[in-house]
């Protein structure tokens, strides 16, 4: 196979990779760092479980507002949002960026005047996004496991590894799904606006199904819910849950390569 | 032999302008032709569609005896393509943009990318972002040309070339010609297109209004000549030449179209004190006023 533009995809990105990467594991880190501090604050732990439910909601609901052991803090501090968003965000400015982003700049003019199909350039772009969520993914899951160590932080490796998975696959689907717009529409701007509005909206759908149970089928429409509704840091895997997310993404990358194939290239 | 390109009945439509319209063309190899027409005419969108960048919505288009969209890839591999004001990797530099897009072909040839770059005198171990436009444009027609395909799309390869660039892109351009390589580029400026090519077509607002060989072109072409007397003289009589058109007497200055070689002219200006004599090459916009003037008398619109 070859793999041209996804070498050039990741290399155009080393820098923002670097970045997203030291960020998002000093986050984590700072997290987990934290969390000795946390236990051993009855009177925090105690102002916590007072939250108004809707509070509680927006952290990822009752069941992980738990900030009496581990799982449940990460759960609220991490995993029911900021750790996704992060991810996210870097997926989609990645996936809207990466193909409609150097259509707007004029470059796919040259690239596809080469002995490329479009298909593979798609296919590529979207195999670089996703080799750079994994590095993002599996860089601060090490950098949570060596501080938690530090820390005796508690918490099962595997339970870990399913919670960021969820966030990982999350990411991949608004990520793809900005790769996606941008491949229909040959805008950057339209993509990130609406992958972004994706994973708002399926964020809220998600809080607010907590606790409006007319809403509570909907949530298998929100990627939040799918990568994070169970709580897999303390309940582990959703295999179901985890695989729509996948197919999901394997069904925009397919829709992007049909799309791209058959429009004209903006200028 | 298989025509380098053919198109029947070619039409790019994008709801109001900057289409195609109904191009039939035969471009053979070995040839350069050039594309002449002022901007927004079309000759973007002809070379796009002729690399399946964008699609015609009617008529049909064969590169390389191969199908515009259908055979895109296999006529990518023998096709080098310069776009207007051309986008770049910006962070690379020249060499490392040249050497990734040989990579993509799955021939690239280092030394050929060096031997071209010296030739065009451009430094490909800078960064693109901080090189001139003109240095850029070097950095695209080294890319365009390494690898010597059959035929080659030039979008206005020489607007930020400095004369003696363009010298050497025009040498460039004969030798892939003696080689019976073929060139296609668009243009909006005469000179050049008279500088370097066989044949030209004229397209205006997306119709190709008129194919001939540079050497017709320039015969059929008027030049504007100012002929500035000491004392003022009868215009009646210079309009009276034959190929002596759209004659302007303004004091002691006559303004004139010649068609034709000049020396009716002179030898009638001669019998006057001749202050100061000026003739022109037509600017390309009179050229077409020149078609189009003849056209509508040829083909007189229908009444309706």
């Amino acid at each position: 196979m070859r793999t041209e533009i996804l070498a050039r995809d990741l290399h155009d990105h080393r820098r923002s990779l670097l970045a997203w990467a030291i960020g998002i594991a000093l986050y984590a880190a700072l997290i987990v760092v934290v969390w000795p501090s946390i236990r051993d604050s009855a009177q925090l732990t105690k102002a916590f479980r007072d939250y108004p439910d809707a509070l509680k909601q927006l952290f990822g609901g009752e069941a992980g507002f738990d900030f009496g052991t581990s799982a449940g803090y990460l759960n609220a501090e991490l995993f029911s949002l900021m750790y996704p968003l992060m991810l996210a965000v870097f997926a989609i400015a990645f996936g809207a960026s990466t193909l409609a982003g150097e259509e707007e700049r004029g470059v796919l003019d040259l690239v596809l005047a080469y002995p490329v199909r479009r298909g593979r350039v798609v296919t590529e772009k979207a195999v670089a996004l996703l080799v750079g969520l994994a590095g993002l993914a599996v860089v601060s899951t090490l950098t949570m496991l060596l501080v938690g160590l530090a820390v005796s932080l508690g918490q099962g490796t595997s339970a870990l590894v399913a919670a960021v998975t969820g966030s990982a696959l999350v990411a991949a689907a608004t990520g793809t799904f900005a790769l996606f717009v941008g491949a229909w529409r040959g805008s950057r701007s339209a993509a990130i606006g609406a992958a972004a509005a994706v994973f708002v909206g399926g964020y809220l759908v998600q809080v607010l199904a907590g606790f409006v149970d007319a809403l509570d089928p909907l949530r298998w429409v929100s990627p939040m819910y799918l990568a994070n509704g169970t709580t897999p840091i303390r309940n582990g895997w959703p295999l179901a849950q985890y695989a729509a997310l996948g197919v999901v993404t394997a069904v925009l990358v397919l829709a992007s390569r049909r799309v791209f194939e058959r429009r004209d290239l903006g200028h | 032999m298989t025509a380098a390109i053919e198109t029947v009945g070619l039409t790019k439509s994008y709801g109001r302008s900057r289409g195609i319209v109904d191009v039939d063309l035969v471009v053979e190899p070995g040839e350069v032709f050039g594309f002449l027409g002022p901007n927004g005419a079309g000759k973007t969108t002809m070379i796009r569609v002729l690399l399946d960048l964008i699609r015609a919505s009617g008529g049909s288009a064969l590169v390389l005896g191969l199908d515009a969209h259908a055979d895109a890839v296999a006529i990518h591999r023998q096709v080098g393509y310069v776009a207007g004001n051309p986008a770049l990797y910006d962070r690379l530099t020249g060499r490392e943009l040249c050497a990734w897009l040989g990579r993509l072909r799955g021939a690239g040839d280092p030394s050929a990318v060096d031997a071209l770059a010296a030739r065009l005198a451009v430094d490909l171990d800078r960064p693109i972002r901080v090189l001139s436009t003109g240095n850029r444009q070097k950095v695209a027609l080294v890319q365009a040309f390494v690898h010597r395909p059959d035929l080659l799309l030039l979008d206005e390869p020489t607007s930020g070339l400095d004369p003696i660039v363009q010298e050497t892109f025009e040498e460039m351009v004969h030798e892939v010609a003696a080689d019976g390589r073929t060139v296609f580029l668009s243009s909006h400026r005469l000179d050049e297109v008279q500088q370097v090519c066989d044949r030209v077509g004229i397209i205006r607002e997306g119709r190709l209004i008129a194919v001939d060989r540079v050497d017709d072109l320039r015969n059929r072409a008027w030049r504007s000549v100012t002929v500035e007397f000491a004392a003022p003289v009868d215009g009646a009589a210079f309009a009276a030449l034959p190929g002596i058109g759209a004659v302007v007497v303004e004091g002691n200055t006559v303004r004139m179209r010649a068609v034709g070689d000049l020396d009716a002219l002179v030898k009638l200006a001669a019998a006057h004190h001749v202050v100061d004599l000026v003739s022109e090459p037509p600017e390309l916009e009179e050229i077409f006023l020149g078609y189009f003037e003849r056209t509508a008398t040829e083909d007189p619109p229908r009444a309706d």
